[in-house]
């Protein structure tokens, strides 16, 4: 084949601006590990004048370049910004601790990885709310950026700080450093803010009459704009917005998927990141209601991508990056409608330009020998499961519609294919768990590896190896669990190790999550406005990457909070009483709370939920008017 | 089939990126031109590029080459330089494509730019210290092994031509060392030995420049 043929439409854009390493860390940059992660100058980066722009833009992750530059919210909205010619949006990632005892010794204000210029009087600081661990970093960089961490500290129309992302779902415990939060999908809602604050600037208003006017537009949280009272034992007593300003704050949502905007190029980092190869969203959603799971109820309808719109945007950024593998993302991808049909279509190109596809979030269920010889032509990786229980009442009550049946055939399958490693994922800790629901990980795992040996084709020689991991439970909010205890620091270790002791067979490695890191996790999902004064506290104190292992310090949070007057088993192991005010029900996803309270009163009843492909069970989410609710069934 | 060498400057951003990083940059480069180039065989079979020379990180490559295959003859080498160049990011600048000569296993020597200076002296003591140190009968000093092991060796054995000067303010050494599969001197070796004896800190700008075969011939 003459690969001359293919034509690439692929655009450069001339560079109007030549690329600026900041100079004030450049002469320090040898001294720090993987120095690549300060200088920009990535494939695909934008680059403007400052003086074209009226609005710029500082997109922060609040954790280290590799992992944020995985992160495909922030490669769409990147995107999405910087198509607009008066913003310009740069990237700015938590400095790791070497570059961060640097900027603090030589005074070096974080900066904006495009520019390379602090990023101090920029009009919007955006971070993304990933996951509670992360918190203190936003704090961190705030104050590396000398940006008032408190929002009533900022003055004028500069400096205003936003978020979004799935842990702004319950924003309370940083509800004093934003000045708004955005709820839901960010594509619509994050342009409309953009081009109210130009008006507001035009106009010459304050910074306090943008903030109430923002609070008018759907999908907009002005925590500034609400006062909370409390009870005497430390539950929320009342929610009152300020006048004028809604009760309650509703989602935004995307219906259209193949029309919304999805970047044709993505930055291709110079250094190796976590996930480094094209993202391609397939659907956003999930029809399956695991009651564990806050992004399937967070994100309800289900809403699909079509298999055209999948494979031209793929392809595109494919030839946009250099990039030869894609990975094909969503909550749960064997679900998506299409998927034949889909990969069928993909593979006749991928494999001519040798480019991998993988499907990342497969379900044990939705495992067939067609998709398999598709996803293995070019590579092949692990194959990973998440029965998330290991016996079926447990299975049942988290509504995880799995049998141990269909994770045998499939494991039959995949052993037949010529694997021989299987990954299975638990989660320990879940509601009405008992020591036997625990022992059956064990179990569970040891029939995997009896059904490697039952597969009469097996290579001679090679031995199976099964890795079982557990994560610590963590109710979150908008659950049907989100009433629910955690487990304590002692339960969970008492069940890890009884499972521990229960697996004999050395093709089983067994690891597990750390309690305490799911027992601060446990703090901040379920927090409320108290918390903010801690957080604080807790930076002021050195913490920060609190994710990291190099940084995670249990006793320095534990007195933290302690010095604070609070009580972290109030948030963790208390459990709520169904009619008690939670600190987020003044915002909504579109599933109602009696939804999420049938759901909890069916788990205690043993008793599993058909997803929504199957029936309808009336959460809530029709009223958007679109995705799976609209389906035949 | 046809064998062909890129020549290529490794500086601003791409300075501070390694070498398995400049590696990857090229892979993702080659396929995004859409170039004719051959693939390797076997299980995971990829696009054959090959690296005459590892560059440290932190240090700037004048004249850095790699060695890629065609699948056709047809290819023109000013096409595959404007088409790379486009697909590479800045700090990777491809300035020439030729037909490879000699094999990467001959390269023997490379010439150094070193730009020393310091907020703690003026250049004339760190020239004259230099100076002195390089005129040593022997410089001795401990490098790791391939296997992980300290080995003494002696730099003076194996330092060729040099200069010493100063100018706008910094100390510049140029340098001839050796660089290859048989024995690589870092000229880092050198300086480190020099920050030691200076007693304060220096900052150094390494720049690599033309490689030589074991005659001193420019490598081609």
């Amino acid at each position: 084949m003459n690969v001359f043929c293919i034509i690439l439409i692929v655009f450069f854009e001339m560079l109007t601006v030549s690329i600026m390493i900041n100079k004030q860390i450049e002469p320090y940059l040898l001294k720090l590990k993987k120095p690549g992660r300060y200088v920009g100058g990535e494939i695909n980066s934008v680059y403007k004048n400052k003086e074209d722009v009226d609005v710029r833009f500082a997109f922060c992750f609040p954790d280290t370049y590799e992992i944020g530059m995985s992160h495909l919210g922030m490669k769409i909205l990147y995107s999405q910004f910087n198509e607009v010619p008066y913003i310009w949006c740069e990237r700015v990632f938590a400095p790791w601790l070497d570059a961060e005892k640097i900027m603090q010794e030589k005074n070096i204000p974080l900066w904006g990885l495009e520019s390379g210029e602090p990023i101090t009087d920029f009009e919007f600081i955006g971070f993304t709310l990933q996951y509670e661990l992360s918190y203190t970093n936003i704090l961190q960089m705030l104050k590396l950026a000398n940006i008032p961490l408190r929002s009533c500290d900022r003055k004028g129309l500069k400096q205003i700080v936003v978020a979004g992302g799935p842990c702004a779902c319950n924003p309370e415990p940083l509800a004093d450093f934003f000045d708004l939060f955005f709820i839901g999908e960010g594509e619509e809602v994050d342009l409309e803010v953009i081009e109210l604050f130009r008006q507001c600037r035009a106009e010459g208003k304050s910074r306090e009459e943008f903030l109430y006017l923002c609070s008018q537009i759907d999908g907009v949280y002005v925590p500034s704009l609400y006062d909370v009272g409390y009870n005497e034992d430390g539950t929320i007593a009342s929610f009152t917005p300020k006048e004028g300003v809604p009760a309650v704050i509703h989602k935004r949502i995307i219906m259209d998927l193949d029309n919304v905007f999805y970047p044709d190029k993505f930055v291709v980092p110079l250094i190796e990141i976590v996930h480094d190869r094209v993202v391609e969203e397939i659907f956003r959603g999930c029809i399956r209601g695991c009651r564990f799971c806050q992004a399937g109820f967070l994100n309800r309808p289900v809403r699909e991508k079509s298999p055209e719109t999948i494979d031209r945007q793929s392809h595109l950024l494919c030839r946009s990056t250099g990039y030869d593998e894609i990975s094909l993302s969503s909550l749960s991808s064997s679900d998506y409608t299409k998927i034949r049909e889909l990969l069928t279509m993909m593979t006749e190109w991928s494999e001519r330009e040798s480019v991998s596809l993988s499907l990342p979030s497969m379900r044990v269920d939705g495992f067939d020998n067609e998709i398999l010889s598709k996803l293995k032509s070019v590579r092949r990786s692990g194959l990973t499961f998440a029965p998330e229980a290991g016996t079926q009442r447990m299975r049942d009550v988290i509504n995880k519609n799995v049998t141990e049946e269909e994770l045998m055939n499939t494991c039959t399958v995949a052993f037949k294919g010529g694997w021989t490693a299987v990954k299975l994922y638990f989660m320990i800790g879940l509601p009405t768990e008992t020591d036997e629901d625990v022992l059956g990980i064990g179990t569970l795992a040891q029939k995997v590896v009896d059904a490697y040996y039952k597969n009469e084709n097996r290579q001679k020689g090679k031995q199976v190896k099964v890795t079982i991991s557990t994560s610590s439970f963590i109710p979150k909010p908008f659950t049907p669990f989100q009433w629910e205890p955690q487990d304590s620091l002692e339960d969970i270790r008492r069940k890890q190790s009884m499972l521990r002791g229960h697996i004999t067979s050395r093709k089983i490695e067994y690891n597990y999550h750390e309690a305490k890191v799911s027992y601060l996790e446990g703090v901040f999902a379920r927090g409320d406005r108290r918390l903010c004064r801690v957080i604080e506290e807790a930076v002021n104190r050195g913490l920060r990457f609190d994710g990291w292992d190099e940084c995670f310090d249990f006793d320095r949070w534990m007195e933290v909070i302690r010095d604070c007057g609070l009580d972290p088993d109030f948030y963790v192991t208390r459990r709520r009483a169904f009619d008690e005010l939670l600190p987020w029900d003044h915002i909504s996803y579109g599933v109602t709370k009696q939804f999420l309270l049938s759901e909890c009163k069916r788990a205690y009843e043993n008793r599993t939920t058909p997803n929504c492909r199957k029936k309808c069970s009336g959460c809530g989410a029709v009223k958007y008017g679109g995705g799976v609710c609209y389906e035949k069934r | 089939m046809r064998s062909v060498r890129v020549w290529y400057k490794k500086h601003g951003p791409c300075r501070y990126i390694s070498h398995l990083d400049v590696n990857r940059a090229f892979m993702r480069a080659m396929q995004m031109s859409g170039l004719p180039f051959w693939h390797t065989e076997g299980f995971n079979s990829r696009m054959y590029v090959s690296f005459a020379l590892s560059l440290s990180l932190g240090f700037t490559g004048e004249n850095e080459c790699a060695d890629m295959k065609l699948t056709e003859d047809s290819a023109d080498n000013e096409y595959i330089i404007k088409r790379l160049n486009e697909c590479l990011p800045d700090g990777i600048e491809i300035f020439a494509v030729t037909d490879p000569i000699m094999k990467p296993a001959e390269i023997s020597f490379a010439e150094f730019e070193v730009l020393i200076s310091s907020d703690h002296s003026d250049p004339t003591e760190i020239q004259s210290k230099l100076i002195a140190l390089l005129g040593r009968e022997h410089i001795y000093t401990e490098k790791r092994t391939k296997k992980g092991d300290l080995k003494q060796v002696d730099i003076k054995e194996n330092v060729g031509e040099y200069s010493v000067t100063a100018e706008n303010g910094s100390v510049v050494l140029r340098i001839i060392l050796p660089a290859g599969n048989n024995l690589n001197i870092n000229p880092s070796l050198i300086t480190d030995i020099l920050e030691r004896e200076c007693g304060f800190e220096i900052s150094c700008d390494v720049k690599r420049g033309k490689l030589y075969n074991n005659k001193l011939e420019l490598f081609r």
